[in-house]
This record gives structure tokens, sequence and C-alpha cells, in this order.
């Protein structure tokens, strides 16, 4: 056996019998009394979902002109020595976009677009370099936009984090003229305990730097407040029951193109739903733990990204298999894919599904309780996208 | 009977906590061009969530003390060092376990690890280390080994964690071994139910072990409770609040037996101070 692992056989045969021996008697069964009844559901935290519900949709409204539609391209060039070929993701982006909504770029342009949109490109940061949004995948989103008639000034690369975008190379030098917009900042060394100074995410009346970067009016809640310490205050920005959306998605864009990365979180997945679910909002870890995925769902159902969320592509181009949602390079490996598709969920539903089919064949411990794929069956019932995959039209170009 | 007392068998680690203050990081020019990127970045079990939002969970749940992260930069490169102490060597294990994927240990790390290009996952006493190159390039390979070498003789080595005496040997598998003290850990193996079903608490440690042969194979998972009453507690939270997709089958005082979605079948049997749970069987137990 290698390394300090050592297995003393004898013994585990030696000892073979004992509890053993009584699980394999099997055990002594009576008539089930009434504490073995099947079992309720448990009750869901409250949310303001309903409200959500009572605004009228719009034609814009998810899943958008092609629900349960999943265009899946392939390249395997798209990351030669396991860096981003520009010239080969753009030309997947164009084949992307074709297959989706039939149409060449142009038109599909015209189809999801209007020439003074202002449009918000969500990437995802975190793991920043690693499996974070490509710049090249971006860049051929904008160069798309641009060549259609938006100017550069209405196109703004967005995330939650300001500091997590210029880590993962969303800087001016790199997109010149383009915005970048984070929607409140973070001291990370107040929040690495680095220094004792909070001034620079702590006004003196104490209120956070970004709390007027998100919107008191328009606001996802949940019945389950945030803790009331300066680390999660530093993170969040609020603490209470609300979760705000950030006023950049409020007051400013008016369509949203939503570019995630591939990757798990646990026995799910951290994708299209779960990049704008946890992305828009404020104070979001006190939902992690009580709402987790059906948080990725209702954000969804609120007209501030129902009606203005019109494309998802997830990067593939690299995967990660297991370790997530924080990078962990060992389960990472060249995917070398882009995934399209109006209706997120249709889309995390397919991915969902290939990243299942990963981690069975990397032999790794996959849980397939429904509940990890419930929330997409949930946005369906509301009518915001298709999970089920009978009715899911998985295109391969 | 407290089975955890009564241990033999193999395994690693150790008892007794290490001071982060002990932690001797590689310095500047380690290695020729090698320099530390930044100050030692650390985080307490308050401000985990500031490094892996979303991840902290799993290491709180095991018992979470400190994250130190030292980034190392040359002039085309960059390497990343996470040292992460749990509260004793059975959490760190349990991590490294659920953390290291298929086990490839290069043997040029004195301490038990799994290890690729792109990252070393790293065992040693009560702490958890990960050391990531970003960009995957197999140069940085012995560069990555010399920072592990250099940092692993400040923690001193620990006694083996054993598995429980009552653990069934024959048909163990011990390549599957897995450890949980809550509903993070358990999750990847099975849904019993909403939250902390087991009643684990961050402190009674699971072991989930699969036996026999593929075409009969099963998982058990083996939970010794450090009282007989807490294990008569845990059965009966988890019969009161079981996942509404296991359809209990047929029951006693002692257990139940169930199907789960998947149409496979379980059972669980409390016996003295353990619950034995038997999961992923073909065919219901007699």
């Amino acid at each position: 056996m290698t390394g300090p692992y050592h297995v003393n056989r004898r013994e585990f045969l030696k000892l073979s019998g004992g509890v053993g021996s009584a699980l394999g008697m099997g055990l002594v069964l009576g008539t089930p009394p009434a504490w073995t009844q099947e079992n309720p559901p448990p009750e869901r935290v409250k949310t303001n979902i309903k409200d959500a519900l009572a605004v009228p949709r719009t034609k814009t409204s998810l899943p958008g002109i092609a629900p349960g539609r999943v265009v899946e391209v392939f390249n395997p060039k798209a990351m030669p020595d396991g860096k981003p070929s520009q010239g080969v993701i753009s030309s997947m982006f164009s084949k992307g976009l074709t297959e989706l909504t039939g149409k060449d770029p142009q038109e599909s342009f015209g189809l999801l677009f209007r020439k003074d949109d202002i449009v918000g490109i969500k990437v995802n940061p975190v793991g920043a370099g690693f499996i974070s949004t490509n710049l090249e995948v971006v860049q051929a989103t904008i160069d798309w936009l641009e060549k259609a008639g938006i100017s550069r000034k209405n196109i703004i690369i967005w995330d939650r984090f300001d500091y997590m975008l210029t880590d993962a190379g969303f800087t001016p030098e790199r997109f010149p003229g383009v915005g970048i917009v984070g929607l409140q900042t973070m001291d990370e060394a107040a929040a690495e305990g680095r220094k004792d100074d909070d001034s620079a995410w702590l006004n003196a009346d104490g209120h956070h730097v970004s709390e007027n970067n998100f919107d008191r009016k328009i606001y996802y809640w949940a019945d389950v407040e945030g803790p009331k310490d300066k680390p999660y205050l530093n993170q969040h920005v609020f603490n209470g029951k609300y979760s705000y959306f950030g006023k950049l998605l409020t007051r400013k864009l008016t369509k949203i193109i939503n570019i995630p990365v591939f990757k798990n979180t646990g026995s799910g997945i951290s994708m299209a739903t779960k990049n704008i679910g946890y992305g828009s909002i404020c104070n979001t870890n006190r939902l992690h733990k009580p709402l987790f995925f059906n948080v990725c769902t209702e954000v969804h159902a609120f007209p501030v990204i129902r009606d203005k969320l019109v494309l998802n592509i997830t990067d593939a181009l690299r995967g990660q298999y297991d370790g997530g949602p924080m990078p962990a390079a060992k389960f990472s490996y060249l995917y070398n894919r882009l995934f399209f598709a109006t209706d997120p969920f249709a889309l995390d539903s397919v991915c969902h599904r290939l990243l299942v089919e990963k981690r069975k064949a990397m032999d790794v411990k996959t849980n397939e309780h429904p509940r990890f794929t419930q929330y997409l069956h949930y946005a369906q019932e509301m009518g915001l996208g298709i999970a089920d995959s009978a009715k899911i039209q998985h295109i391969k170009a | 009977m407290n089975l955890k007392h009564s241990l033999i068998a193999c395994l690693l680690l150790f008892p007794f906590s290490l001071s982060a203050q002990n932690i001797d990081f590689p310095g500047d020019g380690f290695i020729p061009g090698w320099n530390r990127e930044s100050p030692v970045k650390r985080f307490s079990p308050e401000t985990l969530f500031n490094h892996i939002d979303g991840g902290a969970e799993l290491f709180l749940e095991f018992g979470f003390e400190e994250l130190l992260v030292q980034n190392y930069r040359s002039e085309s490169h960059e390497i990343g060092m996470q040292v992460y102490r749990m509260r004793d060597s059975e959490a760190a294990f349990g991590v490294y376990l659920l953390k290291k994927g298929k086990e490839t240990p290069l043997k040029t790390i004195p301490a038990r690890n799994s290890s690729d290009t792109m990252q070393f996952t790293i065992l040693k006493n009560d702490h958890f280390i990960l050391i990531d190159n970003f960009q995957g390039d197999e140069d940085l390979v012995p560069i990555m080994v010399e920072l592990a070498r250099k940092l692993l003789e400040s923690i001193p080595a620990g006694e083996p964690v054993f598995l429980p005496k009552h653990l069934p040997r024959s048909g163990l598998q011990l390549d599957s071994l897995l450890l949980f003290r809550g509903p993070f850990a358990l999750q990847p193996l099975f849904t019993f139910g909403e939250g902390d079903i087991l009643q684990l608490k961050g402190r009674v440690t699971g072991f989930a072990v699969e036996y026999g042969e593929p075409a009969e194979s099963y998982t058990l998972l083996f939970i010794p409770y450090p009282e007989e009453t807490t294990a008569r507690d845990a059965l009966a939270h988890l019969r009161t609040h079981l996942d509404p997709y296991l359809k209990v089958r047929s029951s006693s005082e002692k257990g139940f037996t169930f199907q789960d979605y998947r149409g496979q079948y379980g059972s669980v049997l409390k016996q003295e101070n353990t619950l034995l749970i038997k999961i992923n069987l073909s065919s219901p137990e007699s």
C-alpha cells in the first residue's frame, strides 16, 4: 500500500463478525407503527416570490425566444496548450448563436436586442483566470454586439464584486470603452483580518459604502436573517432579511447576457442560474443553507431578471467536476465547449446531466437525489424555463 | 460502550492541535526567482466564507480553526498555497478524503497526499493543505514539491486515525472510505432528509465505506455515537424527519428498511450506541 496508509487486512478479517454479523442477519421487523409513515416535505422558508409572480409578463420574459433549446458547440482546438484561442472561440460563438436562433449572428441580434439597449454581460470571476469566465468569450460577445450596432459605452461587464472583476482580467485596459461594474466593493484585507481599519468599506455612520448601489425598492425577501458581524457586512452590504437587487440592473441595464462557467457546487451545479441568482443581489450567504438552489429560481422570477435576461452562454472551455464552487485545479479538465440558450433552466438541466456523467466517469461520489434539480422543475412550474428532459432540445453543433 | 475509544486498524493522523503561528511558510527566494506575492492571509471560522463563499460550510462542519493563504510568484508563474488547520486530526482527514479525488500520491512529498500537475492535496496531522498550480505548467511541479517539503517541516507527524473496532472488515473497500460530521459531508453519499438529519452536530464522526463486489455491493454508514441515548435520539430524529423520497418498507424498535427514489434499498439499525445504515442495496434485506 502506498504512503502512510496501512491496512492490516488480517485484522479486518478477524473482526468481520460482531456488528457485521448483526447486519448480515437483517432486521427483526414488525408492523410499522404510526411514526414510520411517509413524512411530508419540510416547510419552505417564506419568501416574497408571490410579489414577483404578480407582475405581468412581457414579450421578452423568460424563457425567451427559444424555450427548452440548448446548443452545444464543441471545438477541440478552442484551448490549444490550455489557452483560449480567440479566433476559434469567435467562430464557435457565431455557430452557437446561429444554431440557437436559426438566423445568422446579425439577424440573431435583432431577435434579442434593440440598438439602443444597454446590455449587461454577467460574468463569473470567482476562481480568477482558472475557472472564471474566459475573456475571449466576452470579447466575442462584445464584438457581436458592437458589429450589430450597440455602442461600447452601452455594454457593461458586471459582477457582484469589483475586485474579482479586476482579478479575473476584466479591466478598462483589456476592454477599453466598455463599462466594468462591480455591484459592490469589499475590503479583502479587513475581511481577512489583515487590518483593523474598516474605513475602506464602512462609513462613519456604520453603513457599508456600497449600500447606495442597491435598490431598496426592488428586493428578494426571505424569512431568514443575515449574521450581524462585520465580516458578513463587509461581504454582503446588508444583513437583514432583504437581498436588494443592484441598481445597475434595476435602473440602467435594459438587457442581460449571462456568461457563467461550467462547474459543480457539491452534488449540484454552479452555472447559469446560480450566476444570476446569487450574483444579482446582496446579503446572500444567509440564503445558502435554508434555500440554496431555490434562490436561483426565485431571483429569476423578478422582472428585473425575468424580462431582461435574453441570452445565456455557459463557458465550458474548461470544466470542473468536483471541489466547486471554489476553484479546484485537480478536478478541472479541458472541455472545449460553449453552450447557448435563451432558457437558463433548460441550459442548466442539460449541463447538470453532463456534469453528473463526468462525475461518474471520474468515479466521484454522485448523489442524484431529485433535490439537486428540483429548482429547475420549480422554474418550469412558474413558466420560467423548461426542465423536463423530454421537452428539451439539446443540439450538438 | 464508546466504540471510538476502542479502535484498531489503519489510517493516519494526530490528536494534538498545532498553533497556526508555528506554520513556517517558505520565504522569498526559497528557490531563486520565487517570492511571496503578499503577506499571509488569515481566515477564521467567521471569515472563511470570504475565501470560499458557498464552500466554507463543509470545513466548518468538520471543525475548522484557521486558514492561512500564501501565494508565490515568479516572473511568469504563480503557485497558491492554502493551509487549513482543523479542530483535530479526524476533521482534517475527513476533509482530505472528500477533496483528494482518486488518490495519486507523490512519493517525494513526506505526508499523505494526492497530487497531480494542477494541485497537490496534502494531509498532515490536523492540517489539510492545497497547493495550486494555476497555469497547470508541468515545469512547476518540482517547485510545488519544494514548497510542500519546506512547509511540512513545521508540522509534526502524528499518530494514525483508526477505523472503529466494530466496523465490519469483510469485503470492506478501504479506498472508498469517507468521513462525515454533518449534512455537507453526507451530501455526496445520500439524502436522508433536511439539515443535520443524523444529529452529528459536527462532533460525532460517521464512517462511510463500500462493501462487496460491484454486482452485490452496498455502502455502509457506521456512526458510533458517544452514548446509547444519543444514538436512540438520532434514530428517532431520522424517523420523524425522513426524506419524503424514502419509502419505509418495514420497521421495528431498532430500525427500519426503506426503498429510495431509484428503486434501490436500504436499512437503518441501531445497535447499542451505533447506527448502522446500509444504502445502495439492489434488493431488500430479508
